[in-house]
């Protein structure tokens, strides 16, 4: 019923995550309706990325340059590893302005039911990198869904052995939460976590 | 008096009917298939916002009718009386009204047999749905669980080793343990009113349930010992490829005369315990909520001799709790209810 051509456009558009048939719709009319010049820089931009974009060969995130930013910037220190599942938790965790560590990305977490074992995540070269560096601490900030918290025990398992410290971050009440709106299994974690004032 | 009154509207068969109910018992006589099922169901809609049968809004409207509906009044503990309402109109396009929350039900259908006759996965439905309609937690200690133990399985099967399975065992451990001590407190809590049931309605015949722990003599009662446990099986499990110790292999045992009841008990026996269990989860229910379930029987007398009728009719006459009974019977023992109505064609009428 559409163009060819834009049929196409909009299914590409439907297989980004997110963007359902009516989205997809909107933006390609969007796009057609814009001058050319905004769809040319938009497709250089996805070309380009994709094309230079690479995997840090120390931390496994996403980079433009190897190793990336944040590992060959000397003021961070090599000795403080936070492993998280994936390059968008970098990115949050950066935005807090305070962490002076390094990270470690492992593009998951175990998931037998989705075939993803240890060795499909990033953890073979984390071992080689506490070699390496010389690691003191591994900060665990995977999430705290089960699989995370698999994957964190797991971890655990696998550094200690080796003189590895290795911490988890707390879970607990979110900032300006309130406890009666608090569900029960944080309420309880928070008081595990509980500190001394 | 938790439900006073109930309007149902194009409801199946039901086109028109108000109803006014007695403050503990109502009975609904009427012949097969005259809309005394559909009656109850209305009022399990209106209650719950859930059907009791196959079928949703679409099957609930009656044929050619534009809309269904059900409200009535329902009197909370303090006294105060709200309105409830569910009503679904399809024209000119599908449009919701809901007035009230969920209220508690306990609902007995000749499908409940399952509960003596049926396999242990009926009789660990009947558990989830008591503990997660009381203990929001363990809902959401159960799904944990039962995520872990698909992954774990999976694990197991695909070889991962122990690094991986016994990761899964440990986040899993404390689900496990509170879906024991949860099903634990419930039939111990259950028992005694089984039991007390049992003497009023059932016969001399002794009664008892206990629980057949999954793949263990006693449950665990903390994670380590969950653990503990799954690590006696180790060779066991990766021979077999699953998991083989935790509540999801779990059995309520109900006993009969010392034995089990599902082989031993006959119809009308297993009919009577089955009741005497669903009636048991009532009080259990206004203990946890604070609100007085309303029980719905439906086509429960049929296979009851005359004794045990009369008496359960009896009891729950002059129970403290609201019920509404069906049965296809005549008139025969409409003298034990206090209000009775005659259900033909999808008219309620009151007869006495």
């Amino acid at each position: 019923m559409y163009p060819a051509s834009i049929q196409a456009l909009i299914d590409q558009l439907g297989r980004l995550p997110g963007i359902g048939p009516k989205t997809a719709q909107r933006l390609a009319f969007f796009l057609l309706a814009e001058p050319p010049e905004l769809s040319r820089a938009l497709a250089d931009a996805v070309v380009r990325a994709r094309e230079t974009v690479r995997y840090c060969s120390v931390c496994f995130n996403f980079t433009d340059i190897d190793p990336c930013q944040i590992c060959r910037n000397p003021a961070r220190d090599p000795k403080l590893v936070m492993v998280v599942e994936h390059p968008k938790d970098v990115i949050a965790m950066e935005r807090t302005r305070e962490y002076r560590g390094r990270y470690h990305v492992l593009h998951g977490t175990i998931s037998p039911m989705e075939g993803i074992g240890p060795e499909r995540l990033r953890v073979n070269e984390l071992v080689d990198r506490v070699a390496r560096e010389a690691v003191a601490e591994l900060c665990i900030a995977t999430g705290s869904s089960l699989e995370g918290e698999a994957t964190a025990l797991y971890l655990a398992r696998l550094f200690q052995p080796r003189g590895v410290k290795v911490t988890r971050i707390a879970r607990g009440i979110p900032m300006g939460g309130d406890l009666d709106y608090t569900d029960e299994a944080t309420l309880l974690k928070a008081f595990e976590g509980r500190q001394e004032i | 008096m938790p439900l006073q009154a109930v309007a149902i509207r194009h409801f199946r068969n039901i086109a028109e009917a108000d109803i006014l109910l007695a403050p503990a018992l109502t009975l609904w006589l009427g012949a097969n298939g005259q809309g005394k099922t559909n009656g109850l169901e209305a009022i399990h809609v209106l209650l719950t916002g859930r059907g009791i049968r196959p079928g949703g809004e679409a099957e609930w409207t009656q044929r050619g009718s534009a809309w269904m509906g059900v409200s009535g009044r329902w009197e909370e503990s303090g006294g105060v009386a709200v309105a409830l309402r569910y009503q679904v109109a399809w024209h000119p396009v599908k449009k919701r009204l809901r007035e009230g929350g969920v209220r508690p039900v306990v609902l007995f259908s000749p499908d409940d047999l399952a509960l003596v006759k049926g396999s242990p996965t009926d009789r660990r439905a009947f558990l989830d749905t008591l503990l997660e309609g009381v203990d929001p937690a363990y809902g959401r200690a159960l799904r944990q669980y039962q995520r872990g133990l698909q992954q774990r399985n999976r694990a197991i099967k695909d070889g991962l080793g122990r690094t991986v399975v016994d990761r899964f065992g440990e986040v899993m451990a404390g689900p496990a343990v509170y879906v024991w001590k949860a099903r634990a407190a419930v039939v111990t809590a259950l028992e005694p009113r089984l039991r007390a049931f049992q003497a009023n309605v059932g016969g001399n015949e002794q009664v008892a349930i206990g629980m057949k722990w999954g793949g263990a003599a006693e449950p665990a009662t903390d994670p380590e010992g969950y653990c503990r446990l799954l690590a006696a099986r180790r060779y066991e499990e990766e021979a077999r490829g699953m998991t083989l110790v935790g509540p999801h292999r779990d059995d309520l045992l109900l006993w009969f005369e010392g034995q089990p009841a599902g082989l031993y008990a006959s119809q009308g026996q297993a009919r009577t315990m089955a009741l005497g269990m669903k009636l048991a989860t009532h009080a259990l229910m206004e203990e946890r909520l604070g609100v007085r379930p309303l029980v719905l029987l439906d086509d429960v007398l049929s296979e009851l001799d005359g004794r045990r009728r009369e008496a359960l009719l009896r009891l729950l006459a002059a129970g403290d709790q609201q019920a509404v009974v069906t049965d296809t019977g005549g008139e025969a023992y409409r003298d034990l209810a206090p209000w009775v109505y005659r259900v033909e064609g999808g008219r309620f009428t009151r007869t006495r």
